[in-house]
């Protein structure tokens, strides 16, 4: 039986991923109906980990493109190569995953050119077609395919965001950092610490968020929390492990990174 | 100090507060650390050292050491808590220790009580057993705080057996764990605090039948006297309600550290507060453009609140025109360092141009490859043009200087080179844009410049000094930049998005603000709206592919500081950048405008 061109990115095993809502609904149901998904929410609150989760849910492979701002339409597309026999076209991500059918996955997506997202356009709606004009094929994609993006809206700093008519082409999944006793068992599942360690570290996390908007761009991340907690596993007190994992990372500022510091160092018994 | 400050404190005017910038350097990590533990935002204000008030020095000193805390959790003048720190402490660990404690009060404390016919002594244990009740309430939640404030506990046993040094044994007793008194009173006195219900009732009960011990044991007590104690503990004058048979406060307050925009600077004590919406002088026409303005407060845009009207600078007079082509020509050395920073520094980018095919070049024409391919294997001769043609289009920057006009740059510049020519901050800033203008012209680059200023959201004003097609040394340019004068305040977001409006479709647009301060203006009084909408203008530019940048140049005053340190919150710490003499123009703008 001949392997699946894309049988190195399936998942083996099933990543572990706490549902916060009806996300898993949500997409499930856009999956059925092949709509494209964006995925709205802070860093590190699991994104990249749900769409792991469903990929391995859905038995599909997944495709994952980390998006930078000098990613351009080829390096999604493909582009032809030099080789001994002379030309030999290359598919970019994109294109395998939607010639062999898998999810294909857009992380931080509006980090990207702005005329790179605009080549998901003919995939994103009901053509779900992409031209790849430079090897003069019109591709349709797999019943398989299905494109997922992410991105942070809150993130600052940031100078691009997504155009319209490229957002209006979505099913949108709003997320946030999950309720304090489901954060803390991802925290104690994924860090394998106690429960009690766990969530001695998200209050920590919660007193950093009310920092959003008042000096800092972000608070503290589900996936700090994990960092922090392994930590400890290595033998860092808890103090040490959030001041290294949490409050070092968030800022630079020298009077938010004391008041951090001391916040943590208020958080935990000396 | 048991008589209440609460009913004069609560007469102060709005123009004594001051928040967390403008508190002593030790401090300014105490709002976000209070805003992190609890969720409290009180504003901060410094409490006059004694020492100003021409006393001895002997009593000054004591009157500094006995000196505490004032916290105002409850006023009909300012809804917001206030915390007023004595301005002479510096000791971070005292300072953050004092403020973690008061704010416990606002995050576990009630409302004020009255003091019905309790005595001082019972005034006194009220507060030291509610202080220990949010101090164990704090605990609870944050283990680490105990740290924080056993160093100050001292009393034992040799502290002696006067009431004031019980009641310090009695704290003590009650925040170490590992402390044990044998005094049967303060045992008794934790007993007591351990069964009472853990309410300000219950300590108030409890209070009570300890009072009435100290009173059986003929225990002497100075109220006039008393101070709580530990140093780092508030007066607790916040726990009672405003009583008009209290004496008159004695204890001043200190004024603002910076006279606010919009006040002269001899008006600094001036009480009156400011008027909500002030009459503001009719414009002339329609706004040019309406803008939204952030309101931190209830976190969402106000929608058309800031009507800005754009004009033409006035041209300046002749002696204001000579004076800047005199500073262009005292600043000729300057200016030539300038334009080679720039222009090694900020090169033209060369944006990649697909420019058709050539016979040489360092990147392959893969079409043409293509084709040369097919050709080979039809065995015809293929097209040696395979290479992509070197041509690159240069791709100027276009830099909207916006220039801060308001009546702040009136203040004396700390900047050597401008006391030579009258010493006002405008004065620099003025020379700054005109040398930058310059500069940038000179590197290949595009600069327009605009001043501004604000006079209530009304009356936001732009003025036009140089368009991107001026020269920065022509006469016009020169005869409007010397016409722009200093008044009125600083609403810099409405500007910024005018600016940002106006530099849409402009390749590489970077906006460059040229101020000497935070955003201000005289219809809002809460120090943070300003500089938050600030901040929600600047991700907007980001967010449109607008760079934003500013040159913030100081004055002489520790004001300054305080208010660089503002803009570097709103704009982020490379993005704002302090000049402090005109010589720090070349990289400080070569570091904003490289980003």
């Amino acid at each position: 039986m001949p392997t699946h061109p894309l049988q190195a990115w399936r998942l083996d095993a099933e990543p572990y991923y706490a549902p916060q809502a009806e996300e898993l609904a949500v997409f499930e149901a856009a999956h059925a109906l092949r709509l494209p998904v964006l995925l709205k929410g802070p860093t590190g609150c699991g994104k990249t980990r749900f769409v792991e989760y469903m990929a391995w849910r859905l038995g599909k492979p997944l495709i994952t493109v980390a998006c930078h701002d000098d990613l351009s339409a080829s390096d999604l597309v493909g582009r032809w190569l030099l080789d001994a026999q002379g030309t030999r076209w290359q598919d970019g991500p994109l294109t395998q995953a939607a010639r062999h059918g898998a999810l294909c996955y857009l992380d931080e997506v509006v980090e990207a050119r702005a005329d790179t997202t605009v080549v998901l356009h003919p995939l994103t709606d009901a053509r779900r077609i992409l031209p790849l004009t430079a090897c003069n094929e019109l591709l349709h994609a797999h019943p398989d395919f299905q494109l997922v993006v992410s991105y942070n809206p809150g993130y600052q700093g940031m100078h691009k965001t997504l155009k319209p008519s490229t957002r209006q082409r979505f099913v949108g999944l709003e997320f946030s950092y999950p309720g304090a006793e489901q954060e803390a068992a991802v925290v104690a599942h994924e860090g394998q610490v106690d429960a009690v360690l766990a969530s001695q570290l998200v209050v920590v996390a919660e007193r950093t968020r009310r920092l959003k908007e008042h000096g800092l761009a972000e608070g503290a991340s589900t996936r700090m929390l994990i960092h922090a907690a392994a930590l400890t596993r290595r033998g860092l007190s808890p103090r040490a492990a959030c001041q290294q994992a949490i409050t070092c990372p968030l800022s630079d500022d020298p009077d938010l990174a004391t008041a951090l510091a001391a916040a943590v160092d208020a958080s935990f018994a000396h | 100090m048991l008589p209440s400050l609460t009913s004069a404190l609560a007469n102060r005017p709005a123009s004594a507060e001051a928040n967390g910038g403008e508190t002593q350097p030790a401090a300014r990590h105490l709002p976000p650390y209070v805003r992190a533990l609890w969720n409290v935002a009180p504003h901060f204000a410094r409490l006059a050292s004694p020492a100003a008030q021409g006393e001895s020095e002997s009593i000054a000193a004591d009157a500094a050491r006995r000196q505490r805390p004032v916290l105002i959790t409850h006023s009909a003048v300012v809804p917001t808590p206030m915390l007023y720190l004595p301005v002479h402490w510096q000791q971070p660990l005292l300072l953050r220790a004092a403020v973690a404690h008061a704010c416990a009060h606002l995050a576990y404390g009630d409302v004020p009580q009255p003091r019905g016919k309790l005595k001082p002594i019972q005034l006194a244990l009220v507060g030291t057993l509610e202080d220990a009740r949010v101090e164990a309430r704090a605990i609870a939640e944050l283990p680490g705080l105990r740290a924080l404030w056993l160093p100050w506990h001292q009393a034992d046993a040799q502290s002696g057996n006067t009431f004031e040094a019980l009641l310090q044994r009695v704290q003590r007793s009650l925040l170490d764990p590992l402390y044990s008194d044998p005094h049967p009173w303060v045992r008794k006195a934790c007993a007591l605090y351990h069964a009472a219900l853990p309410t300000p009732e219950g300590m108030r009960q409890a209070a009570s039948l300890l009072g009435n011990d100290v009173g059986q044991m003929r225990m002497p007590f100075n109220a006039r006297l008393y101070v709580a104690e530990p140093v780092y503990r508030d007066d607790n004058t916040h726990l009672w309600g405003a009583d008009p048979q209290a004496p008159p406060a004695t204890t001043p307050l200190s004024a603002p550290s910076n006279p606010q925009e919009g006040q002269s600077q001899g008006d600094s004590n001036h009480s009156a507060p400011q008027p909500i919406e002030q009459q503001v002088e009719s414009a002339a026409g329609r706004p040019t453009a309406v803008y939204g303005e952030w309101d931190r407060l209830i976190s969402r845009m106000r929608p058309k609140w800031c009507q800005l009207y754009e004009e033409d600078a006035p041209n300046g007079t002749p002696q204001a025109r000579q004076a800047l082509s005199l500073a262009l020509a005292r600043h000729a050395a300057l200016l030539a360092r300038l334009k080679r920073v720039l222009q090694t520094g900020l090169p033209l980018s060369q944006a990649h141009v697909v420019a058709g095919r050539a016979a040489e070049g360092e990147r392959f024409h893969l079409n043409a490859l293509v084709h040369a391919a097919t050709d080979q294997r039809l065995r015809r001769q293929p097209d040696p043009h395979i290479y992509l043609h070197p041509l690159r289009a240069p791709q100027p920057m276009h830099v909207l200087v916006l220039l801060d006009a308001s009546v702040s740059t009136l203040r004396p510049a700390a900047l050597p080179s401008s006391t030579e020519s009258g010493g006002t901050l405008l004065e620099v800033l003025r020379e700054s844009a005109l040398l930058t203008a310059a500069a940038l012209e000179h590197a290949g680059h595009w600069c327009a410049v605009q001043a501004f200023a604000s006079n209530t959201r009304q009356l936001v004003r732009v003025q036009r000094i140089k368009g991107f097609a001026d020269q920065a040394d022509s006469a016009c340019t020169l005869a409007r930049l010397a016409g722009v004068q200093g008044e009125w305040s600083t609403r810099l977001g409405a500007a910024l998005r005018h600016a940002c409006f106006q530099l849409r479709g402009h390749p590489r647009p970077h906006v460059l603000l040229l101020t000497d301060g935070q955003p201000h203006d005289v219809d809002v009084h809460d120090s943070r709206y300003l500089p938050a909408d600030l901040q929600h203008a600047v991700q907007e530019a980001r967010r449109g592919g607008i760079a934003v940048s500013c040159l913030n140049v100081l004055g002489n005053d520790k004001a300054s500081l305080d208010e660089h340190r503002a803009m570097q919150r709103a704009l982020g710490v490379h993005a704002c950048r302090a000049v402090r003499a005109l010589g720090d123009l070349p990289h400080q703008l070569l570091a904003c405008l490289a980003r």
